[in-house]
């Protein structure tokens, strides 16, 4: 009998895609300025 | 009970309580550093504790025990908790941090009512009462769950009355507590985080090749037990479906309102840190999501009828494992419970001291928290003992409950105040959080929830009442907002 093909996307093609969304979210969204620790902004 | 299990437990446990301690070693000096380690944890820390915190003993008795009844629809879950962690390690991490350092906030709380009162040139202190209340509130139930955990891991593998593991678990758990402040909860959490994670890497890899046959021969008879533990929905079709998705969805959203994890982003060495800490996350919702879904499966083959599916995994491993690694094993679980009980304790400890601060109208020493501190954790894990031993039938449900309510307070809230400030005042903030965790606990008490999750429309109540009790009660604010504090995020 074959596996259900819901438990192949489940398993398998969930998890790429869940490493693909944060990579892509850490290089294209914009993040804040790093602040210094009197609270200026250091760019 | 075999000594062997004893002695893996034991030693565990003392390698804990030491580190712990040594870890909290002038932990206390100041506030700052009691409750914030002064901001210098690195990634691995800062991202195992966060995944350790947010998953607790409910990763191996919750979550294991709903797989173990409902099969693969249990896996939304892991969707609605990818999506979360995208929203909460990509966007608001960077911005959590770095606004809680601009207006030296302590806490999620502290950062909410600062900001606010920055914006609209206000000295209230009506959010950090309030936000502070909910946090205990909802907190106490909370961690009586994780007590509830270790009840029923202990009971499941000693032969000892429940409420007697669970007194034992709740005496252990709240000493260890005692011993340090944040920076032990960390260095802990590291430890026994990556522990839980090779457990439920490891735990369903080799039951399900070693023992059941692989993966195709799990799978067919999964199937023949019951054709439902291979459908994403449970069998619910059209629009019961659709609302079951969305609320496994808002539900992993909501981990943004989550103090207990958004406090390891104000605690971060620097943005370069965070931007480990997501990809570490990432593998850490993997490893704890479809380790917990599959652990329940297994546990489905191997041992078809239990009367609570709870016990699925301490049962489990106590009648196939070794006793080495039924005491390895056992441990694990411990570290889930107290990773997660020690960071909520802390949380509802900084809440406390922050409702001391405001009703008495005065700061106090350095010495003065740190003993304050101790009195409340004493007190806070008192009662989320006695709770515990009240028999909470299910760990599942009421982490639930408690993580709706706190996601619906501060979730909707924490959007607003760091991303649109100019929308909300003072008094949206309060009634927003407010009317959330209300809406949110009366939907789950008149059992509405069999329709649509609480956190649905609590969070929707939240988001209208910021926006609508902020627009109608802007005249009543002489100051306008101050622009230049807004210009950043808005």
């Amino acid at each position: 009998m074959e596996i259900p093909i819901m438990v192949t996307i489940m398993y398998i093609v969930m998890p790429i895609c869940h490493v693909l969304l944060f990579r892509a979210g850490l290089k294209y969204i914009p993040w804040p300025p790093e602040q210094d620790e009197t609270g200026g902004g250091a760019g | 009970m075999n000594f062997g299990i004893i002695a893996v437990i034991l030693l565990y446990l003392a390698g804990v309580f030491v580190m712990g301690i040594v870890q909290g070693k002038g932990g206390g000096k100041s506030e700052k550093s009691y409750f914030t380690g002064n901001r210098t944890f690195g990634a691995w820390p800062t991202a195992i504790s966060a995944g350790a915190t947010n998953s607790s003993g409910w990763v191996f008795i919750g979550a294991c025990g709903w797989s173990y009844a409902v099969g693969l629809y249990s896996m939304w879950m892991y969707v609605g908790f990818a999506i979360g962690g995208f929203v909460n390690y990509c966007i608001m991490a960077p911005y959590i941090r770095s606004e809680s350092k601009k207006y030296d906030a302590l806490s999620i709380v502290d950062l909410l009512n600062k900001k606010i009162n920055a914006v609209w040139k206000t000295t209230g202190h009506a959010i950090t009462l309030l936000g502070a209340c909910i946090l205990v509130l909802f907190f106490l139930p909370y961690m009586s769950t994780q007590l509830t955990s270790a009840g029923k891991t202990i009971s499941s593998i000693v032969d000892i009355n429940y409420n007697a593991a669970l007194v034992l678990s709740g005496v252990f758990v709240i000493a260890y507590c005692f011993g340090g402040g944040y920076r032990s909860v960390i260095y802990t959490d590291l430890v026994q985080g990556l522990i839980m994670m090779t457990i439920l890497i490891i735990a369903p890899f080799v039951t399900i090749f070693f023992i059941l046959g692989g993966w195709g021969e799990f799978w067919r008879q999964l199937v023949a037990i019951d054709p439902m533990f291979a459908q994403y929905a449970h069998g619910a079709t059209g629009k019961a479906g659709v609302s079951l998705v969305i609320g496994w969805l808002i539900y992993g959203l909501v981990t943004i309102g989550q103090p207990q994890v958004s406090q390891r982003f104000v605690t971060a060495k620097d943005n370069k840190t965070l931007r480990t800490v997501a990809m570490i996350g990432v593998l850490w919702t993997m490893a704890t999501m479809i380790g917990s879904n599959l652990i329940g499966l297994c546990g489905r083959l191997i041992m078809p009828n239990l009367p609570d599916p709870e016990y699925v995994f301490p049962r489990m491993v106590a009648a196939h494992l070794p006793d080495a690694a039924v005491g390895i094993i056992i441990a694990a679980i411990f570290a889930a419970i107290m990773s997660t009980y020690s960071s909520q304790l802390m949380v509802a400890v900084q809440a406390v001291v922050e409702i001391m601060k405001v009703v008495n109208k005065r700061q106090y020493s350095n010495t003065e928290i740190v003993h304050i501190s101790r009195i409340v954790m004493l007190i806070c894990g008192a009662l989320s003992l006695a709770i515990a031993l009240m028999k909470i039938d299910s760990v599942f449900r009421l982490v639930n409950y408690a993580w709706n309510g706190v996601g619906a307070a501060f979730a909707p809230l924490m959007v607003f105040v760091l991303f649109f400030p100019k929308r909300v005042n003072p008094q949206g903030a309060f009634w927003g959080m407010l009317l959330g965790p209300v809406v949110s606990t009366g939907w789950y008490i008149a059992g509405y929830n069999r329709y649509i999750s609480e956190i649905v429309p609590g969070v929707i109540v939240a988001c209208c009442a910021i926006y609508l009790v902020s627009k109608l009660t802007e005249g009543k604010y002489a100051a306008t907002p101050n622009m230049e504090l807004m210009s950043e995020t808005e």
